[in-house]
Formats: C-alpha cells, structure tokens, sequence
C-alpha cells in the first residue's frame, strides 16, 4: 500500500513519516508542498494520503480539487487546528488527525484508512468525496475571509501626515476616478487612492454593503429605503443623502437588508 | 503663522479674558463712584467719568491683546524665560503711561480741560495708575499661561494614555500572534518530531519558545526599548518561524554594530515579518528570502526588510491591520517624523535578483541615555 505524506514543514513531515515507518507493507511518500503532492499523486497513484490542511502555496482543500476523481486517495488530514474539521468530515475524509500527536493516534487513522479501502468499494469513496469537494469549495469561498483580515482602519497618507479612518466611523464610500471618496461620521472626507472592489473585499460585508459599482454604505448608517416602483430602490442615509441601488446588485441589496417584496 | 495667532487668541480664552477683564473693570468703576459720592469737591461730572471709563476699558484691553499676541509670537521660538519676565514687565509699567496717556488725550479733547499733556504729566499720571495696571496686566498674563498650560497637560495626558492603550493593543496582538493556534501547534509538533531527531535540538527549541511567550508578557509599558532588546526578541521569533520553514525561508540580518543602545517601540519587526509569512508564499514563491538591513544616518533610523515572495497585488497597497497597528503608534510617538514605505521594486544584488517587495522605515534617533 502506497502512503504518501504532504505536509510544507519539514519537521512535521518527519513526525509521521518516523511513526509509520513501523507500520507493515508499507510504502512510504513524501511531498512538501501542494504543487509537489498534485504532482506525485498523478504519477504516483497513492492508496493513502496524510493531507496538511494549511500550507504555504495552497490548501490541502485545493491539491484534492485538483486530482483526477479516479485516482483520489482515501485522505487523513492532518492539521494544527480545528477551525476546517467540520469540513474535513463532510468531505468524508477518513479521520483528521490534530497537530501535534501520539504514535497512537496516526496508526488509528491508518487503521481506519486500511479498514475503508479494503471493506468499501472505493469507486463509492471517490464519487463521495468529489461531490463533496464541489460543496466545500462554494463554502469555503464564502467563508473564505475570516475577521481579523477585515480592515479596522483605513490608513491614509495626507503629505507626510497619516490619518487613521476608522472603518466603523465611515458613513459611505463612493468612487470617483482612482479614487474612493470616504465620508466620516464627523463630517470629514478623505480620498484614497484605490479600486471599490478591492476595498470592499476588506470591508466586513456584514456592515458594509455595495449599492452599485461606486457606492458602498455601512448598513448601520442607512436610515430607509425607497422602493420607487419597477423594481428600483434608493437608499436614505441618516444625513438624508439619496443614494441609487443599481440593477446589477439589487438583489444582494434586498437580502442583506431582509427587505421583502411590498 | 495664521495657525498660531488662530490657537492664540482661541476663543474660549478669549471669553475667559474679557468677563475677567469686565468684571475688574466694573469693581474698579463702583468703587471709584463710591468715592466720588463721597468726595462732593470734585470737579468731575459722573457721565464724564463713565466716558472716561469706557474709553479706557476699550484701549487698555486693546493693548494687553495686542501685547500677547505679539509677546506670544516671541516665546514660541523659544527665548530664555528672563527675557519672558523682563519683556512683560516692561510691557505692564508701558500700559500704565499709555493709559495715562489716552486719559489726558480724554481730558483735553472731549472735556476740554486745561491739562496739558506733557511727558511729565503722563509721568506723574502713570505712575499714579500703575498698581491697578500692573495687577491687571499680569492677571491677564496669569491666566493665559495657566491655560494653555492645562491645555498642554490635557493634549500630554490623552497623548500618553492613547500611547499606552496602542502599546497594550500591540503587545496583545503580538501574543495573539504567538498563540495563533497555526503558530503555537505547529511548532509544538515541530518540537514533538525533533525529539527523535535531535535531543538537544529539541530541548533547544522549547525554550526559545517558552522565551518568546516570556519576554512578551514581561514587556514594560514603556513607549521605547532599547534596539538591543527589540532584536532579541526578534530573532527568538525568527528561530521559531525557521523551525517551521526550514530552507523555505532565509533570513538574513545586516545590523552595524553600535546601534544596540538606539530606542526604538517594542514589537515593531515581529508584525512585519508575519506579514510576509501571512502574504509571502504563493505557488510560484516556494521559498523566501528575507533581509533585514538597518543603518543610522544623522537624524534616523533607517530600516529596510525586503523579500522576494509575493509582490504587492496594488500599489500603494491597502494597509492592513497589523501594519496599520504599527503605523498609529508611530503616528504617536513621533508625530510627523517618521517616514513608511512598502512598495514593488527590482533589485539585483548578491542577495536579490529580481522582483521585490520593500518596506523602508525612518524613524527618529533617539538615544538610550540612561546608559551613557
């Protein structure tokens, strides 16, 4: 039986290797990146795969995205935390193991990996395991940001003098040119020099919301909002500025703020 | 210049001046009615008094402005406080002959009295005058410093407590980072492999951590540290990001001798350096080479840590927060005098060959002088 072993760090790739060297009718595989494992599972065609969920170039999610569904191996993710083990689980990973462990623990996973393969047709694991793949992948992207990359402040840079927008003090931000103009709670306004969509990807989306290509809000500042027949809406910020909801993002508009059909 | 006159004459004070004024003013008018009641010789009539009063009260208050604002432009480039002291003398002993002055230009122009003004008469007049002036000229003095010195104490305190909270907020962050459970299990693993491999290693590798964790949580609340002390617990990190990386990463440090004693805000490099493991690798940058370059010239601090993983999607880049941290709490410390840069460059060197992402920091030299 072929096992291969992905993990970026070194070290870590050690610690199982040396565990399961003691295993029987074994043969044992490594890989220290991604990019190196998507390749030697095509040539190599590995029955067993210790997977590292977080490396540097891409997640051990993506290798799987990437291999052919008739060669997929019964999968252990190995992982330091376990923020992705529901995941892992839904993808019907064989077990996940968590970082560091004992001896025990790796030849349980082996164990269970063995039992799958010998007992199951594998055809049903790999049909299982790449539908699930699919679901995963449209989770994970909506997931994709977690909280501490959202942005707490915007750093501008006025001459040589910095100021620090509090993202929470932002009443709405439109663009003009290459510019994103924001307007604060305190009546002030700063230019920064960047697209709308990259900002909004920094922005939490569940304070922020995007009108159309050159406005986006922050939702606790919305005072109503107008539907002005034919399906058109316009926004009213507590400083009574009108602002239009474009056609193209009318309806994650109307579901981020509940708003039902009148 | 137009600032300055602006925060001179604030507004508030200038209300605090004039009720001040005012009411001194009237005290001194009541009483000189009570006499006058008194006194039935007097040649005076009580509405020429009262015309008397009102001119004065205008010009004398005209004058201490004008003499404040003009002092006050003065002692903003520094002069040695006896000049301070000897120019508002000066100034109160002018204003009592100046009232003396405009009280006789009174007396002739309008009652058409038979005074003369001669220098003698202002001399005499002056002099009669000049405990109310003196008295009212270094209260008005009196309170305009005791102003703005609370105002400076108030900017001072909110400027120290903003300090302390943003250095509490770093020094959390930087634990956080330390106890990033990616971080921490992963170089517990590290560890719980190396004791195979190397006893010592091993053993080795525990105690750098345990002294990362130890010498963050022991950090003073002081603004500034030592050079020397930032580094080390700079490379105790580094040690424990190697371990993890092996040859994926290479650091290479080139710090000149001599610049241990230098002052620099704690936990400065350590967000800088997990940025390019948060942003660094990519499947085209497998391995990353990092340098860390620091030179003094005569006013800064130069700092340059480059490397060659992922370069900057946009520039100038959105500032994230780690970054953003860092650049607050300068923005305190030393307000209009640092400079920050991160940008894309090419570099072809024996270190770098090719694209490059750079952040280059000047920060003011401050030395440790408790050592000295």
């Amino acid at each position: 039986m072929k096992v291969l072993v992905v993990d970026d760090e070194k070290l870590a790739r050690k610690r199982i290797l040396q565990i399961l060297q003691h295993a029987e009718d074994i043969e044992l595989h490594e890989a220290s990146s991604g990019t190196e494992a998507v390749s030697i599972i095509e040539s190599l065609h590995p029955d067993i795969l210790f997977l590292d969920i977080k490396m540097t170039d891409f997640s051990g999610f993506e290798v799987l995205k990437k291999i052919e569904k008739f060669i997929m191996p019964v999968t252990i993710f190995v992982t330091a935390y376990d923020d992705y083990a529901i995941e892992a689980f839904e993808i019907q990973a064989v077990d996940y193991v968590l970082k560091p462990y004992k001896k025990n623990r790796v030849f349980d996973a082996l164990a269970r990996a063995i039992q799958k393969i010998e007992i199951k047709q594998k055809s049903n694991h790999y049909d299982e395991m790449h539908s699930k793949l699919v679901q995963l992948f449209k989770h994970l992207d909506d997931t994709k940001k977690t909280e501490e990359s959202y942005l707490d402040k915007i750093v501008l840079k006025v001459g040589k003098k910095y100021v620090f927008a509090r993202t929470k003090d932002i009443k709405y931000i439109t663009s003009s040119a290459y510019y994103a103009e924001l307007f604060m709670k305190d009546g002030k306004k700063h230019l920064y020099r960047t697209s709308m969509t990259a900002l909004m990807e920094r922005l939490n989306p569940d304070s922020f919301l995007r009108l159309n290509r050159s406005t986006i809000v922050q939702i606790h500042q919305i005072k109503e909002v107008i539907s002005e027949g034919y399906g058109d809406y316009c926004v009213v910020m507590k400083d009574d500025t009108k602002l239009n909801v474009s056609k193209s993002y009318r309806t994650s508009v109307i579901q981020q703020l509940n708003l039902r059909k009148p | 210049m137009k600032t300055q006159t602006h925060t001179y004459l604030d507004r508030r004070l200038f209300q605090m001046l004039l009720v001040f004024y005012l009411v001194a003013y009237i005290i001194d008018f009541i009483g000189t009615i009570l006499i006058y009641n008194q006194d039935e010789s007097s040649e005076v009539a009580l509405d020429q008094l009262a015309i008397q009063y009102v001119i004065l009260f205008v010009s004398k208050l005209s004058y201490i402005l004008v003499a404040l604002s003009l002092t006050q432009s003065f002692f903003k480039k520094g002069a040695l406080h006896i000049w301070i002291v000897l120019i508002h003398l000066a100034l109160a002993a002018l204003l009592s002959f100046f009232t003396a002055f405009i009280g006789l230009l009174v007396d002739v122009e309008l009652f058409s009295r038979t005074t003369q003004i001669t220098g003698e008469s202002i001399y005499i007049r002056g002099l009669g005058g000049m405990s109310f002036n003196f008295f009212m000229y270094f209260s008005m003095i009196a309170i305009v410093y005791a102003y703005y010195y609370f105002q400076r104490k108030k900017t001072d305190d909110l400027r120290t407590t903003t300090l302390k909270a943003e250095l509490l907020d770093s020094k959390i962050r930087a634990l956080q980072a330390q106890l990033n459970p990616h971080f921490l299990f992963n170089s517990l693993n590290d560890i719980s492999s190396l004791i195979d491999e190397d006893k010592t290693k091993a053993q080795n590798a525990i105690a750098d951590l345990s002294d990362l964790l130890r010498k963050t949580l022991s950090l003073k609340n002081s603004k500034l540290i030592p050079l020397r002390d930032e580094l080390q617990l700079l490379n105790t990190y580094a040690k424990m990001e190697k371990l993890r990386y092996d040859d994926k990463w290479e650091f290479i440090k080139s710090i000149p001798d001599g610049l241990e004693q230098i002052l620099v805000p704690p936990l400065l490099f350590q967000p800088l350096l997990e940025n390019i493991f948060k942003h660094g690798f990519s499947e085209q940058h497998q391995r990353v080479k990092t340098l860390l370059h620091l030179r003094r010239t005569t006013e800064f601090l130069e700092i340059d840590l480059i490397n060659n993983g992922k370069t900057l999607e946009s520039e100038p880049p959105i500032i994230g927060n780690g970054i953003g941290n860092i650049l607050e709490r300068l923005d305190s410390l030393f307000p209009g005098n640092f400079e920050f840069e991160i940008s894309n460059i090419t570099m072809r060197d024996t270190i770098f060959n090719g694209p490059v992402v750079s952040i280059n920091l000047k920060l003011p030299l401050i030395k440790n002088t408790n050592t000295i």
